[in-house]
């Protein structure tokens, strides 16, 4: 070896350019995978999160303190306004507390007249928040909980009071959270005092549009945008949030999730009843061979 | 100088990787999950081009790869395109070594930020070729300008913090080769 330093280097630097070929066809390849199948390519990428991820969580839950006390700091500054500004709201909720708790119990009073059963099909599993997307090209996050806990692909997924978005990718002991405002996600939503139908289309910015509205003149700044079950995915009836005018002209929706604050999620077990497809064998079921058979006979 | 011992030669090498794991860590860690963050620079790409100009042995081809991927694997990119690109990038480089050793700094800074624009533009000419989803091209212009001018921020940074600067002329490594 050491008496053929010439040849040994060059037989180095063949070798290290094959390497790099064979490293570019792979790459190149994996890409390739990733475009044409890409369901594929995803839980691929989902079993590689999946395998590391949670298991950084020693190094995460600390970072993650860190950096969100380093942006809580500077709002100490604004302590004193924000405490007037929450002693003002909590006057205001003291009255709504009260026409709440008389509502319910006009609500109980008409439940029990009508012997209504809730649906106990929504319940929900919640989730912490592992990472986000890591990139402000995709709105997603990864939280730690997956098909060990019999999360399943698709399901929607809410902070306390609005959608966030659908699970997108499943891992043993993780799942991926496609946002509502990320430019793939498209949910079948209504506007509730008109009953308009639309597609709620996220757009990478806070605020997602809405698009094959039927009427807009109908629509008013303000109204309330909830998901249809439109599709099976979702359950019906979630709230998404407000309709905004955009300054560009386009309708939009203020989402009612606190995207600023994210730290639990949940996700709701939904499954819907299986579609009837073939009505008439569950009442009549028809027997066309024997029928021929008598009517020769 | 240059008489490293085999552990200090990966200590440097380690030094590498811990900046890249760090760097993706730092992206995913969930800041703020809103939707209107503007790209920041792509530092990590800094660093690496900081490494090859200066010490290339310490920036190795299959940390480069494994950084990188693990970067499209954890921020949902498409799958090995951008490796492919700077493994690319950074073998051009590598092979004019000494080009780039004679330049001198604002030559190198001037090439470093047309390299990146490159990878930007061809990346991006590869996935709407593919009918795949492209980014903004005002968010893809953040990147290109921001990483621009991080580059000689990085490049002070390593060289007083981190004492990572080009071997003066003429040095040898142990072996008697030329660095």
């Amino acid at each position: 070896m050491a008496a053929h330093p010439e040849n040994n280097a060059y037989f180095g630097r063949t070798l290290r350019r094959v390497l790099i070929g064979v490293l570019c066809v792979v790459l190149l390849s994996l890409f390739l995978l990733w475009r044409i199948d890409n369901p594929r390519a995803e839980r691929f990428r989902m079993a590689i999160i999946d395998r590391f991820v949670p298991n950084m969580e020693w190094v995460l839950t600390p970072l993650t303190l860190v950096s969100r006390m380093a942006n809580e700091f500077q709002s100490y500054n604004r302590l004193y306004s924000q405490n007037q500004e929450l002693r003002r709201e909590l006057q205001q909720m003291k009255a709504w507390r009260e026409a709440a708790l008389q509502l319910r119990q006009k609500n109980a009073k008409l439940l029990d007249l009508n012997k209504v059963k809730l649906s106990p099909k929504l319940t929900y599993t919640t989730g912490v928040v592992l990472t986000d997307s890591g990139s402000p090209f995709r709105q997603s996050a990864l939280i730690n909980i997956g098909r060990h806990d019999g999360i399943v692909d698709g399901w929607a997924v809410m902070d306390g009071l609005g959608l966030v978005g659908r699970i997108s990718g499943l891992g043993l002991n993780s799942a991926r959270v496609l946002f509502v405002t990320d430019s793939s996600s498209r949910i079948p939503v209504q506007v509730t005092p008109s009953g308009q139908k639309a597609i709620l289309t996220g757009d990478n910015t806070p605020f997602p549009t809405l698009e094959f509205l039927d009427n807009i003149d109908q629509i008013h700044a303000g109204d309330r945008v909830v998901t249809t079950g439109d599709g099976g995915v979702f359950p019906p009836d979630l709230l998404v949030g407000a309709v905004i005018l955009g300054p560009d002209g386009r309708l939009r929706v203020k989402l009612s999730a606190q995207y600023r604050r994210l730290e639990f999620l949940r996700v709701l077990r939904y499954l819907p009843n299986p579609p009837i497809t073939d009505p008439g064998s569950l009442i009549e079921p028809d027997q066309p061979a024997k029928e021929e058979t008598t009517s020769n006979g | 100088m240059d008489e490293v011992t085999p552990f200090q030669f990966w200590l440097r090498r380690g030094t590498y990787l811990a900046f890249g794991i760090l760097l993706l860590l730092q992206a995913i860690i969930p800041q703020s999950l809103e939707a209107t963050q503007i790209p920041g620079p792509d530092i990590f790409y800094c660093i690496t081009m900081a490494y090859i100009i200066r010490r290339p042995e310490y920036a190795p081809l299959w940390a480069i790869v494994l950084i990188f991927f693990l970067r499209d694997v954890v921020t949902m990119a498409p799958l090995g395109l951008a490796t492919l690109f700077f493994l690319i990038a950074t073998e051009i480089v590598r092979a004019n070594l000494q080009a780039f050793r004679e330049y001198f700094f604002g030559i190198e800074w001037l090439w470093v930020a047309v390299i990146y624009g490159l990878i930007l533009v061809t990346q991006n000419l590869v996935l709407s070729l593919s009918v795949s989803f492209t980014p903004k091209f005002v968010d893809l212009f953040y990147q290109f300008f921001f990483t621009t001018l991080a580059y000689p921020v990085i490049v002070l940074i390593m060289r007083y913090l981190f004492a990572i600067d080009r071997p003066a002329a003429g040095k040898t490594d142990a072996r008697g080769h030329r660095i």
